[in-house]
């Protein structure tokens, strides 16, 4: 059912007359403009009114001078920005953890969700979805000190090691293994919680589907590349232009927690740099030119995936 | 179906029987997953019924306690701040996600109408949000012009909608046939009409979907309460449990921590994790009731697409 | 992905907070420009609070509050004293933002130790709890949107915080400075370092110290494990390292996790200044750019590598449950920790302090810390009103042994304590819940720390030893006391850059010979305007 969705306007249905379907129309524009005008009014209060305070990123903003009294500063606190080294090494590693997430991460709620689907054992796959979005309510202080308490240099891997008289491992404290680390905390982490958003997709293929084209001679593989993938493939693209206008976020308290125990060269990311650099000294008008980076970056990419996703055929975000 | 054929495998008659293969396959994956997740999790348990002594005998964790004792939860529960957040969380999350879904659907049923004149300049208008967050202190401001300081409100209008979600509603939205809704417009159902009728029995699934995201987050959120109620007696769970959490622990690492005494009672491991089963428990009773929406087929035989 | 609220709430912290400080005064409205900077520079400098010891029950071991000693109580006083003979208040309300390590407390009305409290202090306290994670964040929107309570408990750590103070709180000089504190003996009985190390702003006083002793942050050893192996004192490097290692062995370590702090303290033991060196022209240099600093580095970088150091990060209370349960033997934390942890361990081992090794031609140093934990400042108001606070402070200050005390810390006696037989303290099953740290006023305003331990006369023997015998190595830092815009503007953004480069070449991931980059990167980051500006304030300050 996902190609079917068709973008165009509603044909002029009715008795024909062009006043009266004026006036339909009409009439159906402000009952959407109705239906919209509470979210509208959150958006315009919440957010836009906040908004303008990004013109410090243009400003050397001193609080107690206000917004409007502080100095123009021109491009300098982006100059500032660029001109640093530590911003491109924390760019590339919060590139570097968001290709991997988007690889190791990304894919595997789906292919749960598709193995949960398929489970003909319904207590079991109950069980199952039950069990596995529990540790999305551990908060990152504890993920992080179960993982070092398995994988630590003190953990239980290495005392199994020692035991045996073999060499510890480094994991936990690492830098090279960090980058790996920090996805599969993630994973364990969230990997379930994301399943519920497929398994809602999946529940909507009409089970006469699957049965017409097993009657039809296709077999399990046959069935879901036709049905099931075509199914999710609206909210894969969705869910995955999202993530893109989010690329320059991983995460903040994960890295934050983990920095002192690998160095910020493996674990400095974007926000934990602005977070040092930028927040920590009160350096505003630095830390918001930062912000607008970041969603400058994402808009880029959101407007380009949402491209490549019309050519495909797909709806997008927006149209 | 009979609740008695959910224990043996229900398999439709022109499903063919997997290979033997296949199926070790599947149990291996779910079985070790499913291990990975509960193996700690019986230790967050076991660690919040452990001794005291025992826990610093093992510096830390515990993964059978020897001595069980329910002293950090009688701890956390005494004095009856805890029970009274509880209550506070439970109307915030009701109320809160009512709301929420409110917004949400409104605005994504109108912003998935193909026709609405207004569609994609509001469209990007809300994305833009997603891409540039509203700061702290902005957000405050706000929350203080419009009179929302030591509100119960202040702790919902803020987050009313996220864009993530009304994204993904309005996704769905979309994907339900147009013809569908031609048929009720022939029958001469306006647009909230054809939202009610037509839209939301089939969005039955998505809508518990992100229902449970607005609930989970409204139980979840601490720091807004923090930030935005003075009076500690309105606080909701979290913010109440997140002192058991935090106290006395240095996050960062960083020389910038504002505030470090040592000085003060250390909390003991025990208490952090009966803090976690606690905040977990109303969430997993929870669940299972949502979750039933969305592992059932709605559509089906309500389209032929 | 799904995760996005959450990561929601933390935006709001990290990048989000970025965008925020802006809107704030836009949409507060047209504020004038306040181009107010706070500096002592050019000002007329307040004169120091005299310092009158209060009058308390004799202390087994008496302090000395000139060298930072701490008094030491064998057994809690049985003659107490009465500190404060009249009310302060006559039923007013008082609003207090107060700091917490801790869960809140039953409310008023089902809280027996509060409504003793407000009882005895004669006003109604409204009670707002800041969890100490969010108080930078609460500091922040307090003076972003100027809703002031009438008592702040505050910290440093918040930029231009201190400009907020001098343009919008209470300048207390006129109450406190000199003489004028003898209206408040228990304020009186605070001592000069504390006020010292709080400073002044634009030359007034403004902030009342919570004290806390000097020296900080100690190596807190376990005195049992470490006699076995030869002590903790009467030692040189190569003994430290061979004890250390000795007392490290199969899921056991000789020391917590190691970080800048060990560094620090290794680097005062052979003789480099505290924080700063001050030339004899006035100018400031980082003591971490000396010799010195960087043998301490070698030398750190090399008792990593012999695994001495537990070797993961682990947050304190996390260290101090494996130190409780002797899998690590010692670790860096301050002194007030002791009695938690003599409270924790009992009678299981006994606790003491590492003693600074000995290199000959050298003489160590042991680095004071600024001498209080936070201090408290006063919303704007009539002079009868400011007296009113400040007679709550003074209440709240009353010293350890009179009976004001005995109610802020332990409760109402047959409610929350029972007397034994010798007249020491039995907490009761209520205390647990209603006690002086879920109630922490003592983070509003509190008497001088005292070493008192109960049940552990040793206890407070050892630390007191251990302060009179080291005090003579105490030196201070000299930028302490001192704020300036160029501190507060680049000061974490370097402290940061010096404690990560520190992390990696002890953990052994760069070289010591990289500390010079990480030095000349501080140097570009701001620390060299940090130092003039030190060198300004501080001649304004203390005159050269």
């Amino acid at each position: 059912m996902a190609g079917t969705a068709s973008p165009t306007p509603p044909p002029e249905t009715g008795t024909g007359s062009r006043a009266a379907g004026w006036w339909r129309r009409n009439r159906s524009q402000r009952a959407l403009w109705l239906l919209a005008v509470p979210g509208i009014a959150y958006f315009a209060v919440f957010h836009y009114s906040a908004f303008v305070s990004n013109i410090i990123a243009f400003k050397q903003y001193v609080p107690f001078e206000g917004i409007w009294a502080s100095p123009w500063a021109g491009f300098s606190n982006f100059s500032r920005l660029f001109g640093d080294p530590s911003f491109w090494a924390a760019a590339w590693n919060t590139l570097a953890i968001s290709a991997l997430q988007l690889v190791f991460f990304f894919p595997l709620p789906i292919a749960l969700a598709v193995l949960l689907h398929s489970l003909a054992w319904k207590s079991v796959r109950t069980v199952f979805q039950s069990i596995i979005y529990l540790p999305h309510f551990i908060s990152w202080v504890i993920v992080i000190a179960l993982f070092q308490q398995i994988l630590g240099g003190a953990g239980l891997l290495n005392g199994l090691l020692s035991d045996g008289g073999m060499h510890a491992v480094n994991i936990i404290s690492n830098p090279g293994s960090f980058k790996p680390l920090a996805v599969a905390e993630i994973i364990w982490k969230d990997c379930g919680w994301g399943t519920i958003i497929f398994l809602a997709s999946l529940a909507n293929v009409p089970e006469q589907q699957y049965e017409s084209a097993a009657l039809d001679g296709c077999g399990p593989w046959g069935r879901f590349w036709h049905i099931t993938l075509p199914a999710l493939r609206p909210i894969i693209i969705l869910l995955l232009i999202m993530r893109l206008g989010d690329i320059l976020s991983v995460g903040f308290e994960q890295f934050l927690l983990q920095r002192p125990a690998v160095g910020p060269q493996a674990a400095e990311v974007l926000d934990t740099f602005v977070y040092y650099r930028g927040v920590l000294g009160g350096d505003w008008g630095f830390s918001a030119a930062a912000g607008l980076f970041k969603g400058v970056i994402g808009a880029i990419l959101v407007y380009s995936a949402n491209k490549i996703a019309h050519k495909m055929g797909e709806e997008g975000v927006y149209q | 179906m009979a609740t008695l054929d959910g224990f043996r495998e229900a398999r439709a008659a022109w499903q063919e029987e997997p290979k033997a293969i296949t199926k070790i396959g599947k149990a291996v994956a779910l079985v070790v997953f499913s291990l990975l997740i509960l193996i700690p999790f019986l230790e967050v348990l076991a660690t919040s019924v452990a001794s005291g002594d025992q826990i610093t005998k093992n510096g830390g964790w515990v993964l059978w306690p020897e001595h069980p004792t329910f002293g950090a939860y009688s701890q956390i529960l005494n004095g009856g701040v805890v029970t009274r957040s509880i209550l506070v969380s439970i109307g915030i999350t009701v109320v809160g996600t009512a709301i929420s879904l409110f917004g949400t659907i409104t605005l994504a049923y109108a912003l998935g109408r193909p026709h609405f004149k207004l569609r994609r300049p509001l469209t990007l208008a809300v994305l833009f949000t997603f891409l540039f967050p509203t700061g702290m202190l902005p957000g405050y401001l706000v929350v203080k012009q419009l009179g929302l300081l030591n509100s119960y409100w202040s702790l919902i209008l803020p987050v009313a909608i996220n864009v993530f979600n009304l994204v993904v509603v309005r996704g769905f939205f979309q994907n339900i046939p147009e013809e569908l809704y031609e048929q009720a417009r022939i029958d001469g159902a306006s647009e909230w009409q054809q939202m009610v009728r037509i839209v939301l029995p089939l969005s039955r699934a998505v809508i518990a979907v992100v229902g449970l995201f607005y609930a989970v987050s409204y139980w979840n959120s601490f720091f807004s309460a923090i930030l935005y109620l003075n009076d500690s007696t309105k606080w909701p769970v979290q913010a109440v449990l997140q002192l058991y959490v935090t106290q006395g622990a240095d996050l960062s690492g960083s020389t910038a921590s504002t505030f470090s005494d040592s000085g003060s009672a250390q909390a003991l491991q025990s208490t952090q994790m009966a803090v976690v089963v606690l905040a977990t428990l109303p969430v997993l009773l929870a669940y299972p009731f949502v979750q039933r929406h969305f592992t059932k087929g709605v559509l089906t035989g309500a389209v032929k697409s | 992905m799904t995760d996005r609220h959450h990561l929601t709430r933390r935006g709001l912290l990290t990048a989000g907070a970025g965008t925020a400080a802006g809107a704030a005064l836009l949409l507060t409205g047209c504020d004038a420009p306040r181009a107010i900077r706070a500096t002592n520079i050019g000002k007329k400098l307040a004169e120091w609070p005299d310092y009158v010891p209060a009058k308390a029950p004799k202390p087994d071991f008496p302090g000395n509050d000139a060298k930072g000693i701490q008094s030491a109580y064998l057994t809690y006083p049985t003659d107490l004293v009465t500190a404060v003979p009249e009310k302060p208040g006559n039923g007013e309300t008082v609003t207090v933002a107060l700091v917490t390590n801790e869960p809140v407390p039953p409310p008023l009305g089902r809280n027996t130790m509060w409504r003793a409290v407000n009882e005895a202090l004669g006003v109604n306290l409204k009670l707002n709890f800041i969890p100490s994670a969010s108080l930078s964040q609460k500091l922040a929107v307090m003076m972003a949107s100027g809703d002031v309570p009438d008592i702040i408990t505050c910290s440093d750590g918040v930029p231009t915080f201190e400009d907020f103070i001098a343009t919008d709180l209470q300048d207390l000089t006129d109450h406190l400075s000199g003489s004028a504190i003898r209206d408040y003996p228990n304020l009186a009985n605070l001592p000069t370092y504390s006020w010292q190390g709080v400073g002044l702003i634009n030359g007034g006083i403004y902030g009342v110290p919570i004290q806390r002793p000097l020296p900080t942050p100690e190596m807190i050893c376990n005195l049992d494990a470490f006699d076995k192996v030869g002590g903790l004192s009467d030692w040189t490097p190569d003994q430290f390292t061979q004890r250390m290692k000795a007392l490290t062995g199969k899921k056991h370590w000789a020391s917590g996790p190691v970080g800048k702090t060990d560094v620090d303290r290794h680097a005062g033991w052979r003789g480099a200044p505290n924080s700063w060196v001050l030339d004899s022209s006035g100018g400031f240099h980082p003591t971490e750019a000396t010799a010195v600093y960087k043998d301490a580095l070698a030398y750190i970088q090399k008792l990593v590598k012999d695994g001495v150091f537990y070797p993961d990060q682990v947050a304190t209370p996390e260290a101090k449950t494996l130190m409780y349960g002797q899998t690590l033997y010692s670790m860096a934390d301050t002194l007030p920790a002791y009695a938690t942890n003599v409270a924790a361990v009992g009678s299981r081992f006994r606790f003491d302090f590492g003693r600074p090794y000995t290199i000959p031609g050298v003489t160590p140093k042991k680095w004071d810390g600024p001498g209080w934990v936070n201090y408290t400042v006063l919303k704007k108001g009539t002079p009868s009103r400011i007296k009113l606070m400040l007679r709550i402070l003074n209440f709240l200050a009353s010293p350890f042994g009179s009976k004001e005390y005995e109610l802020i810390r332990f409760g109402v006696e047959g409610k929350h304590f029972t007397r034994d037989s010798h007249g020491q303290i039995q907490l009761s099953k209520l205390s647990q819940v209603e006690n002086f740290n879920t109630l922490p006023l003592q983070y509003v305003c509190s008497p001088p720390l005292v070493a008192y331990f109960p049940g552990q006369p040793d206890a407070a023997r050892r630390v007191w030893n251990y302060q009179t015998e080291t005090s003579k190595y105490l030196v201070k830092n000299p930028s302490v006391g001192l704020r300036t815009a160029a501190k507060d503007r680049y000061g974490t953004v370097t402290g940061q850059i010096l404690n990560d480069a520190a992390t990696n070449i002890v953990n052994g991931r760069a070289s010591v010979k990289s500390w010079d980059d990480a030095l000349k990167e501080w140097r570009k980051q701001g620390g060299d305007k940090i130092a003039a500006s030190l060198r300004e304030e501080y001649a304004a300050v203390h005159g050269h």
